[in-house]
């Protein structure tokens, strides 16, 4: 690869849009990681509640990430990616990770019905499950989904893409506005 | 009764429940990746000071929270935390919440009228400027 190459990473990385973008893994304890870096990247932004916002949906989706991500077994890829970009008026946070097949359809189901409701709705259906859910043995309370719709105030983007018969690649995009 | 003290980490709050001042204090973001763990013993340990005959029905005792940001396990765990404030007060103790909150956080505002009429416990909002 020559200089030319590894300078138009650069100049990707570098551009003013970039919040962050991070390949590897995500284990334990990085959200406080990724939390202190947005933080000071979004020291710019003067709408505190949209600051907020951003913050919430980063750490759900990280903590999401280290409850469910699974090792690559197959392949060398790293197995979680982060890219957190600003655009005019909003954010946009994406994240990918390796997921066990057996858990698409569900997560799948999740996203679709939380991306069926309107505003109220949303509320609604947070506050039964926030009523109503119980703690799952790893420690999540079946809200992230719920709470990443609500603080984004847009519908969730996701792709699965399967990689081979045991995982597949989920990806969940969200803009932030 | 021994005293709750918990101090401040990237993820959690700092905690100081003190029995002989009857002040308890909750300070600071709660995203801790096992919630449950973090929030059960504040919750016994709120049962037991009121339960264990440590305070009588008239003396205050005063809970403020100071907390604007929690992740979605924290925020589960908040109902099982006001549910046991519930009970105290059904029960007919002097226990006051208040909750701080700054003028520009609306999402918060929402989410406090959200454990209010979820668990029935009597929790002040407490408006400080920035």
């Amino acid at each position: 690869m020559d200089a030319e190459t590894v300078n138009d990473y650069h100049q990707q990385l570098t551009a003013p849009n970039v919040l962050l973008v991070y390949g590897g893994k995500i284990g334990k304890g990085i959200a406080s990681d990724v939390l202190s870096i947005i933080t000071n990247k979004l020291e710019m932004e003067t709408n505190t509640a949209l600051k907020k916002r951003v913050l919430h949906v980063v750490v759900e989706c990280v903590q999401n990430i280290e409850r469910h991500c699974i090792e690559p077994k197959t392949d060398a890829r790293n197995n979680a990616s982060i890219v957190i970009l600003k655009t005019d008026s909003d954010y946009v946070v994406s994240f990918c990770n390796r997921i066990d097949n057996s858990n698409v359809t569900g997560l799948k189901d999740k996203i679709e019905k939380v991306n069926s409701f309107n505003k109220e709705e949303l509320v609604d259906f947070y506050k039964f499950c926030l009523r109503n859910n119980t703690m799952s043995e790893k420690g999540g309370a079946g809200l992230g989904l719920i709470e990443i719709s609500r603080k984004s105030g847009n519908k969730i983007d996701y792709i699965f893409e399967e990689v081979d018969r045991d995982n597949s690649n989920f990806s969940l995009t969200v803009k932030i506005s | 009764m021994e005293d709750l003290i918990l101090s401040k980490s990237n993820l959690t709050p700092f905690v100081s429940f003190n029995s002989q001042t009857k002040i308890l204090e909750l300070e600071g973001g709660c995203i801790p990746e096992n919630a449950h763990a973090f929030f059960v013993p504040i919750i016994r340990w709120i049962g037991d000071f009121f339960g264990n005959n440590m305070v009588s029905k008239e003396e205050l005792v005063q809970l403020t929270i100071t907390c604007d940001y929690y992740n979605s396990s924290s925020a589960k765990m908040l109902v099982y935390l006001f549910d046991k404030v519930a009970e105290i007060q059904k029960d007919g103790f002097n226990f006051k919440v208040n909750w701080i909150y700054k003028i520009d956080d609306p999402d918060l505002l929402d989410s406090i009228e959200d454990y209010v009429s979820i668990t029935n416990a009597v929790i002040e909002v407490k408006l400080i400027e920035d």
